[in-house]
């Protein structure tokens, strides 16, 4: 008992002792970063915040074991910035604690104004915006700016017990400016310390300090920069990622020296979980028994597993990492990516036909792993069935997706499979301009009183047939107003949307409108009309002198709409809009028309093709020039008159 | 005449379905036992296209022997599709964090039909999560097993508060709710006042008295079961005010206490008696006197200048630019008003007081007036609450028409306009010197105006260059100066382009940003290819630079009242000059066209003169509510409106 109160005392003193050091630390920082006017202009231009001074301290002692300090001054500079003016640290009960969390406020002169202890802090659970439940909550603190410019400084000390990778330093953020920014890592030699640079090419300074190697980085006087629309951030912005060779989680030991390494210790992590009871491996054998080839059983198998169990997203402990056992899974009918995955390879174990767990970072155009560089940028998983000649991927928390699409949230990346042999970084199928199609049949039938009936069928793959999909599930009132604007139709007098099949992953739907006045303007024995529903293509982009990065689209796409329009009797055409042939590096446009006078009708097709979703920043002026050219030729219209 | 007689017809059908379904249906089932017609349902009969349904809501709600408050819930919902399987992740949120609340007892099982019959999964302890969100709250989360389209689930729970507020009771939600029932049974040592938003008959409503004794007392309860049937569901629509105005609902506000033997002590139960509270009240009354710290030198400073008018605008903007909202709404002040002054930041009460207490110090006779915000919901006068307010401001009147009303939390509110999300609510403000204490209700009389002239060359090869002016007064100002403000000039250049390319903005000049008393002016210069042109048309579309861009009413059928807020006038003017070699070939026509109540007109006057084209808009709104029944005429007017707005004038090589 006694000794208990020594010891809490002891740590107690300990505890103040740190505290004063961490402060002594501030005692060297020249007065000047405190104050505001002592921006460089320079620094100003484009920034919303500068880090005046940033020390971020790293240390691993042995492998899992790492300890952050950080201490930080940062003047932000106006209102879009605020958030720099909050603190928010993830913990948990297992892997994550928060040592010290401290902010203090300081006027454009640099005098101190407010001061945040431990006990202004928040503490709450931390939203994912997925998961029903998880262990991860938040301490923090915020400071409600009442005028800028101001100074923040912040002094932080974080704790963790597990790791897979030693995260990343993004030492600039877009519209930020930098004054000075050190990054140091001191890391025990023996478990193999690796980093990596991506759009940047600063390079640390090594020492060897009491047994330990030391890193460190340091950049200073960066002005700001801003990010292009559609461009990506792990395009642009600089990033050193870090790992060491040998790592904990958990109190398991790992090694992420290499891929393979890696995928051993998930297999491991694994392997208590991924097998059915012999009994529904027998029902699994016997509802695939008449299905011949390999292939249709895989299908079966996911359909099974799509129609069967539904996504729900629970992450606790070790749970955020390890799947919920394919026996868990089999009986409630639910789980997240891993344990929907696990179940498919389960599933697939039953019937013998090897499927993989595979690691993959999500969400449309995300950077691929880099293959050089083993670590842990993942946030997903899938599964790789490796069909002889024919490997089939499935993306398993869909119940929509068609069978072997993984669509743009996991395509042209890569992703690390978990094999017996260990883990193998292979690629994830290229988008495909073919899987995104948007064919569309429209009957046009005008009436003298420029009204019009029309009679549709939109056919949708690949993103389109989301789209079309996405309707299905919503109140019929949302889905009538949702395609009126998606589209861009004119505000019809009424409107029946008929969902049609969704076969082979091609989804349609018939649509119905009627319109008491469809004509632009008439006039005399004119009529005026945009000789179309809707537009195929709607997008026009910013012109711009020059444009620094790349250009994305989320899939290559191939649209077509043939418009067939039934003249009213007694008109006939006056003027037809001219045909256009539209050519840029990565696509074309199209549009004829052909006018029947036999039939008083006139055909118009149309056609759009993307060929790719990259386009190189040296091409965006093609591509602004192209789109506009685009709009223009969507712009002319019909003109017909009352024969004679 | 005829409509009249349409309207008898479908209010008697509708009591007649629900008699039929009340006869046919059970309404509410114990715990586990099903009706095989509910698990073979396959679609709500009143709302065809829900994903799922709550066959039946039920609460009873009563007070323990330690007179807590304890509400029994059972709550059983049908899954129709695999979109519906959300419904079967729950999240039941509660006020743990004094141990005021508490959530026991919690079942949770899905039924669904297996060859023909009924199968039960229910769910083990250790996957009913209990959560600590923060400070004050705390969750049970669950998911349900075994769910599949076709699934009934359901789920049942014991909540307790050792408080005296009993929490609001929905009929209505985002699903559609086949029976919804709450039975109370209240001591009546306890008075709760009990506003109601009920829309359709009660297919219960019955009370009675119980009598309990606890030892040596004795006393009554008052029972009350209140329940509902085929409730539609509700979600948001445009202009719509706040969810809880509008969901079907009973509220419970605690009015007074009658100890057994002892006096009634009232709390609200008229708006002097709220008043009188309201002074006492150490976060209210007490705060209004309280010095800031350097207040003498905006005092000063205010009593240098000649008028009342510039006395308030000098003082609400001295506390409008010193002082951050933190984001906090109560009718309360939290950390006192020298407090927040002193560290710049504060909830809106805590800024508005210090507001009222510095203009009273420059001798301004204006009162602090507790509103609720739009979010928050309409004040209900007829029942007189504090906890209906979430806000304080200060009331200022001028003279019999004018008023201010003064909210200085947030940074783009003027003075002289009062904050739009107050409008159409009414607010109670206090005169401490004389116990007055008056509702009000807060509106503009005046129409927000925004005046649009276009003059502009139109060229052969069909492009049109020239100026606009912009002028918008009262709240079409507030928008728009706060746009330019948070945005910056380059992306406010951009939303005049609205992805027209075609459209460049050559130069841009705003007027009058800051003064308060006049309309912001924007002149802005442009070219713009008019791109529908050919070889032989050129055609000019006026609605140029207006914000009557998108019909906000393309939905066919609409279940709330519509409230725009304040009313609108808009006039657009454009003139535009033909090109030597073309002529005018097609015209829009004058028009005019008035909602059948003539509470909106529009109107346009066309005309081709000396080699110009001039059109003329005129908009104009005489109301700001409209009920969810005049909602076809009202959408049936904006469709052909925007039609109108649209309408091209074509012109033609001669």
């Amino acid at each position: 008992m006694s000794k208990n109160i020594f010891s809490k005392l002891l740590t107690g003193l300990l505890i103040c002792c740190l505290h004063s050091i961490a402060y002594g630390q501030s005692k060297n920082i020249p007065a000047d970063l405190y104050k505001a006017a002592t921006i460089p202009d320079s620094l100003k231009k484009d920034a919303n915040a500068v880090v005046r001074y940033r020390f971020v301290d790293i240390t691993v002692k042995s492998a899992g074991r790492k300890v952050t300090k950080e201490h930080s001054i940062i003047t932000i500079l106006n209102e879009k910035a605020e958030g720099e003016a909050e603190i928010e640290l993830g913990y948990d009960k297992r892997f994550r604690s928060v040592n010290t969390e401290r902010m203090l406020v300081y006027n454009a002169e640099g005098k101190m104004i407010k001061k945040y202890e431990r006990s202004d802090m928040y503490d709450r659970k931390a939203y994912d915006g997925m998961s029903i439940i998880t262990d991860d909550r938040i301490i923090g603190m915020k400071h409600d700016i009442a005028t800028y410019p101001i100074t923040i400084e912040q002094i932080i000390e974080t704790e963790s017990n597990s790791y897979l990778d030693l995260g990343s330093w993004y030492y600039q953020y877009p519209e930020m400016a930098v004054q000075n920014s050190t990054y140091r890592i001191s890391i025990n030699p023996a478990i193999g310390f690796r980093y990596k640079n991506k759009n940047t090419t600063i390079a640390p300074k090594k020492e060897v300090l009491n047994g330990m190697d030391s890193y460190t980085w340091y950049v200073q006087n960066l002005s700001a920069f801003k990010m292009e629309d559609e461009a990506l951030y792990w395009q642009v912005v600089p990033k050193i990622s870090f790992a060491s060779n040998l790592f904990e989680y958990d109190g398991m030991p790992g090694d992420i020296s290499t891929w393979q390494n890696y995928g051993k210790w998930q297999y491991a992590l694994n392997t208590d979980v991924c097998s059915l009871t012999p009994a529904r491996e027998e029902e699994v054998r016997a509802m695939t028994a008449n299905l011949k080839s390999d292939k249709e059983k895989v299908k079966f198998l996911y359909e099974y597993m799509q129609h069967n169990m539904r996504y729900v997203s629970i992450q606790l402990g070790i749970g955020g990492l390890k799947p919920f056992p394919a026996t868990f899974v089999d009986q409630k009918k639910y789980g997240d990516c891993k344990a929907l995955s696990n179940y498919m390879c389960s599933l697939l174990k039953a019937v013998k036909i090897p499927g993989y767990y595979a690691i993959v970072r999500a969400e449309p155009n995300q950077e691929p792993a880099d293959p050089d560089f083993p670590a842990d940028p993942f946030n997903h998983i899938i599964v790789c069935v490796p069909l002889k000649g024919d490997t089939t991927w499935l993306e398993c928390t869909s119940s929509t997706q068609p069978f072997g699409k993984l669509g743009t949230f996991t395509e042209n990346r890569n992703a690390l499979l978990v094999t017996e042999a260990g883990g193998k970084l292979v690629s994830t199928p290229k988008s495909n301009i073919d899987d995104n199609q948007f064919n569309n049949e429209v009957h046009l039938v005008l009436d003298a009183d420029g009204g019009a009936k029309v009679k549709m069928q939109l056919r949708g793959s690949g993103g389109y047939r989301d789209i079309l999909l996405s309707l299905d599930h919503i109140k019929v009132d949302e889905q009538k107003e949702g395609l009126i604007k998606r589209l861009g139709f004119k505000q019809p007098s009424s409107i029946n949307i008929t969902p049609a099949d969704d076969k082979d992953g091609v989804k349609t739907i018939d649509v119905e409108m009627e319109y008491d006045k469809f004509c632009d303007i008439m006039a005399g024995d004119k009529q005026f009309y945009r000789p179309r529903v809707f537009d195929l293509w709607r997008l026009t982009i910013p012109v711009l002198e020059k444009r620094k990065s790349d250009y994305y689209f989320e899939h290559p796409m191939k649209k077509t709409c043939v418009t067939t329009i039934d003249l009213p009797a007694g008109f006939e055409v006056e003027s037809l809009p001219a045909n256009a042939s539209l050519k840029f590096s990565y696509g074309n446009y199209e549009a004829n028309y052909v006018y029947d006078a036999a039939k008083n009708q006139i055909v118009a097709t149309t056609k759009f093709n993307l060929t790719n979703y990259v386009i190189p920043a040296a091409k965006y002026n093609e591509m602004q020039q192209y789109m506009d050219n685009i709009a223009k030729a969507q712009n002319k219209k019909l003109v017909i008159r009352k024969k004679a | 005449m005829k409509k009249t007689f349409t309207l008898i017809i479908t209010t008697f059908t509708l009591l007649f379905t629900t008699r039929l379904q009340a006869q046919t249906q059970p309404q509410t089932m114990p715990f586990g036992k099903v009706d095989m017609v509910d698990l073979q349902l396959k679609q709500c009969d009143f709302e065809k296209d829900a994903n799922a349904m709550v066959l039946f809501d039920k609460a009873d709600l009563y007070y323990d022997n330690q007179f807590n408050i304890v509400i029994e819930r059972h709550k059983r919902i049908k899954i129709f599709n695999d979109k519906g399987k959300d419904e079967a992740n729950v999240r039941l949120v509660f006020n743990g964090g004094n141990r005021t609340e508490s959530i026991g007892d919690v079942q949770v099982e899905t039924i669904n039909e297996n060859n023909g019959k009924p199968e039960i999964t229910k769910i083990e302890r250790k996957l009913i999560y209990s959560e600590v969100v923060d400070k004050y709250k705390n969750a049970i989360v669950f998911a349900f097993p075994n769910v599949k389209a076709g699934s009934i689930i359901e789920y049942k729970y014991r909540w307790q508060n050792t408080g005296y507020s009993i929490p609001s009771w929905y009929f209505q939600n985002r699903l559609p709710v086949r029976y919804s029932e709450l039975s109370t049974e209240i001591p009546e040592i306890y008075i709760y006042k009990t506003p109601m938003r009920v829309l359709q008959p009660f297919v219960k409503n019955t009370t009675s008295t119980e009598s309990h004794s606890e030892g040596s007392i004795t006393y009554n309860s008052n029972k009350q079961t209140r329940a509902l049937a085929n409730i539609p569901s509700l979600t948001d629509e445009p202009y719509m005010r706040s969810r809880h105005d509008n969901l079907q609902n009973v509220e419970f506000q605690f009015v007074s206490y009658r100890p057994i033997g002892g006096f009634i002590q009232n709390f609200n139960d008229t708006w002097d008696k709220v008043g009188g509270i309201l002074i006492e009240d150490e976060d209210f009354g007490s705060q209004l006197n309280k010095k800031l710290k350097g207040e003498d030198l905006i005092i000063a400073k205010a009593k240098t200048l000649k008028t009342d008018n510039d006395k308030i605008a000098y003082i609400f903007n001295e506390v409008k630019n010193r002082m951050k909202w933190n984001g906090l709404d109560r009718w309360y002040t939290i950390d006192g008003t020298p407090k927040a002054w002193e560290t710049q930041t504060g909830n809106s009460t805590e800024i508005n007081i210090a507001l009222y207490h510095l203009l009273k110090q420059a001798n301004i006779k204006g009162y602090p007036m507790e509103v609720s915000t739009r979010e928050n919901g309409r004040v209900n006068p007829a029942i007189p609450n504090v906890n209906q307010f979430n806000r304080a401001v200060v009331y200022i009147p001028i003279d019999s028409t004018q008023q201010y009303v003064l909210d200085a939390s947030d940074k783009y509110n003027v003075y002289n306009e009062i904050p739009r999300e107050l409008l159409n609510s009414s607010g109670l403000y206090i005169n401490r010197e004389q116990k007055k204490f008056d509702m009000l209700f807060l509106q503009k009389e005046l129409p927000a105006r925004q005046v649009v002239i276009v003059d502009g060359d139109i060229t052969p090869d069909g492009k049109l260059e020239g100026k606009a002016q912009v002028s918008s007064f009262s709240y079409h100002k507030l928008a728009r100066v706060e746009q330019y403000k948070k945005d910056g000039e380059e992306k406010y250049k951009k939303s005049l382009i609205d992805d027209d390319n075609n459209l460049t903005i050559t130069s841009l000049k705003l007027d009058n940003m800051d003064v308060d008393s006049l309309p912001l002016t924007q002149s802005i210069g442009f070219k713009l290819a008019l791109a529908g042109s050919d070889e032989k048309y050129i055609y000019v579309n006026p609605n140029l630079f207006t914000t009557l861009k998108n019909n906000p009413f393309l939905s066919e059928n609409r279940t709330t009242d519509i409230d725009f807020g304040n009313k609108n006038s808009y006039v657009i003017s454009g003139n535009y000059k033909i090109p030597a070699g073309f002529k005018v070939d097609a015209l829009p026509k004058s028009v005019n066209m008035v909602l059948p109540d003539k509470s909106i007109s529009f109107r346009r006057i066309v005309a081709e003169e000396d080699g110009m084209v001039k059109i003329n808009f005129m908009i104009n709104y005489r109301k700001t509510i409209y009920y969810y029944q005049s909602y076809a005429e009202l959408r049936e007017f904006y469709k052909q409106m925007h039609t109108l707005l649209n309408e091209q004038i074509v012109l033609k090589k001669s």
